[in-house]
């Protein structure tokens, strides 16, 4: 298992925060687990706020099967959501 | 901010100290290891092993988070320095500007804005110019802010003196091998080297260049820093163009000493300054002030270069600010910086801006800049403004006296008020 440190932060001279790290979650689709890539993208348009004209040219046009990002920086409702939809989407945080 | 830089969405610097420091920020990765059985299920942990051997495979086996790095940089200024500056960049309809706040004892930046700027939460959609630091990366004339420097070459050098009189041609000046040099507004008569700098006459100063001579007038240069990296602990630095002395032609003597034929980075220029300032003594300019690791301790102080020794005698240096610089702000181009609280010295420059398909300059595209500091007496600030390219069309005016200098003296105004409230509140 790979735990991931925790980026430094920078600070001003008077110990102010000028850079800190933020979570970003990430939904992705694996393409060669979708059997259907319209319906897919159809119940992802209202959850993630994209064209599922948009998600559909993603998944289909993927060079990579194993992982294509639909949305970066996601809410975290927005993730438990889309996550439900299919075993073929997933969150990376 | 550009100094700060911004990150990749896998969490490496892309820019700045983000960037510079990224082995520091990023921290180590651990990994916990288990014997698995032939279907990949873990069945117990596996011992790490380690040999001196396996200096690189330890770190991996303990998370370690990144480092905190304190900067040079003071918030607050930064947004003084970035208020001002974007208002009179939007005034102006500029393409670009600049500002940059040092302090000259030590070399430690206060403040640094770059314009166009971005958002460092949507850098990576952001116009890539926009993510450029020009304080670092843009090279420019500079036009008569950099006469002082010269100045001061040459009366360390003893090529003139403060008391006499150097006859400027009534605007007019030409000769075998240089051409003709005139001047920004009307002609001059007999000149001191004062008179020169306050009223930033381009015929003065070629005469000081061919007094000094071009050996000493490079030597000189290069040792105010021109032509290499200000060596400034953050990544993407120009050097900025000061051609040998043996490849220089009858016209480079006469021209350099009013800022054309050399080209200069901001951070180059106010390190020069700084050194002025700093009666002077050698600064370089720094961003970072410590590390410190994850319980706050301070790991690593970055302390400021020890003085290594003088550029020009502190008699020059303090003669050229407080006296010269301080006639520019007092009686010359540069009055809208005069303050009522501090007494401010400074010089203008209006360069002009290369054409780019063809020979000579352009009639319609300057760099407005001015370069200023206080209380003059011991400064502890110097103020660097450059405004390139403010749309002439306007009306409103294009030199460094109009565009840059109010902005300069707004900067110095507040950051001083400040640092007074600060100093009188620690000591409280």
């Amino acid at each position: 298992m790979l735990y991931k440190p925790q980026r430094g932060v920078i600070l001003d001279c008077r110990g102010r925060v000028l850079a800190a790290s933020n979570k970003v979650r990430i939904v992705k689709v694996e393409p060669r687990k979708v059997k259907d890539a319209k319906s897919l993208s159809s119940e992802l348009q209202p959850i993630l706020g994209i064209g599922a004209h948009e998600i559909c040219k993603l998944i289909n046009e993927s060079k990579n099967p194993g992982s294509v990002k639909i949305k970066i920086g996601a809410e975290p409702g927005e993730c438990d959501a889309a996550r439900r939809i299919s075993s073929a989407v997933g969150v990376v945080d | 901010m550009h100094a700060v830089g911004f990150t990749s969405l896998d969490n490496r610097g892309w820019g700045g100290i983000e960037y510079q420091y990224d082995k520091q920020l990023s921290g180590s990765a651990a990994q916990d290891m288990f014997f698995a059985d032939v279907r990949r299920r873990p069945i117990r942990p596996a011992p790490v092993e380690r040999s001196p051997a396996d200096n690189n495979d330890v770190e991996n086996a303990v998370l370690t988070n990144g480092v905190g790095i304190i900067l040079t940089i003071d918030a607050t200024i930064q947004q003084f320095a970035r208020d001002e500056l974007i208002k009179q960049y939007e005034n102006y309809e500029a393409e670009s500007a600049v500002a940059i706040v040092v302090e000259p004892k030590t070399g430690a930046i206060l403040a640094m804005v770059s314009l166009p700027d971005f958002d460092p939460a949507e850098a990576r959609s952001s116009d890539p110019d926009n993510l450029r630091n020009r304080i670092l990366t843009d090279e420019f004339e500079p036009g008569s802010i950099i006469k002082p420097l010269v100045a001061a070459i040459a009366l360390d050098a003893g090529a003139v003196n403060r008391v006499e009189k150097i006859f400027c041609e009534n605007g007019n000046y030409s000769g075998r091998g240089f051409g003709r040099i005139g001047e920004y507004r009307r002609g001059f008569g007999d000149l001191t080297l004062r008179e020169i700098l306050v009223e930033s006459s381009n015929i003065g100063m070629a005469k000081i260049g061919q007094r000094l001579g071009k050996d000493k007038l490079y030597k000189g240069l290069r040792l105010f820093g021109f032509g290499k990296k200000a060596g400034i602990d953050v990544p993407g630095e120009a050097d900025g163009l000061l051609r040998p002395a043996h490849k220089w032609t009858g016209y480079s003597v006469t021209r350099i000493p009013f800022g054309q034929e050399i080209t200069v980075t901001a951070i180059q220029l106010v390190r020069a300054f700084c050194i002025l300032a700093n009666r002077g003594r050698l600064v370089r300019p720094f961003l970072v002030k410590a590390i410190v690791d994850n319980d706050g301790e301070i790991t690593e102080l970055k302390r400021p270069l020890p003085p290594v020794g003088y550029v020009v005698k502190p008699e020059v240096a303090e003669w050229v600010v407080s006296d010269a610089m301080v006639g520019v702000v007092n009686e010359g181009t540069g009055e809208r910086a005069k303050l009522d609280k501090w007494q401010v010295f400074g010089k203008t420059g209006t360069a002009n801006i290369a054409k780019s398909d063809e020979r000579g300059y352009s009639d319609s595209d300057y760099v407005a800049s001015f370069i200023a500091g206080a209380p003059a007496e011991d400064p502890s600030v110097v103020v660097l403004v450059s405004i390139r390219k403010p749309n002439k069309k306007l009306g409103k005016g294009y030199t460094g006296g109009v565009v840059a200098s109010p902005v300069a003296g707004k900067i110095i105004e507040k950051t001083l008020n400040y640092l007074e409230t600060r100093f009188a509140r620690a000591h409280f």
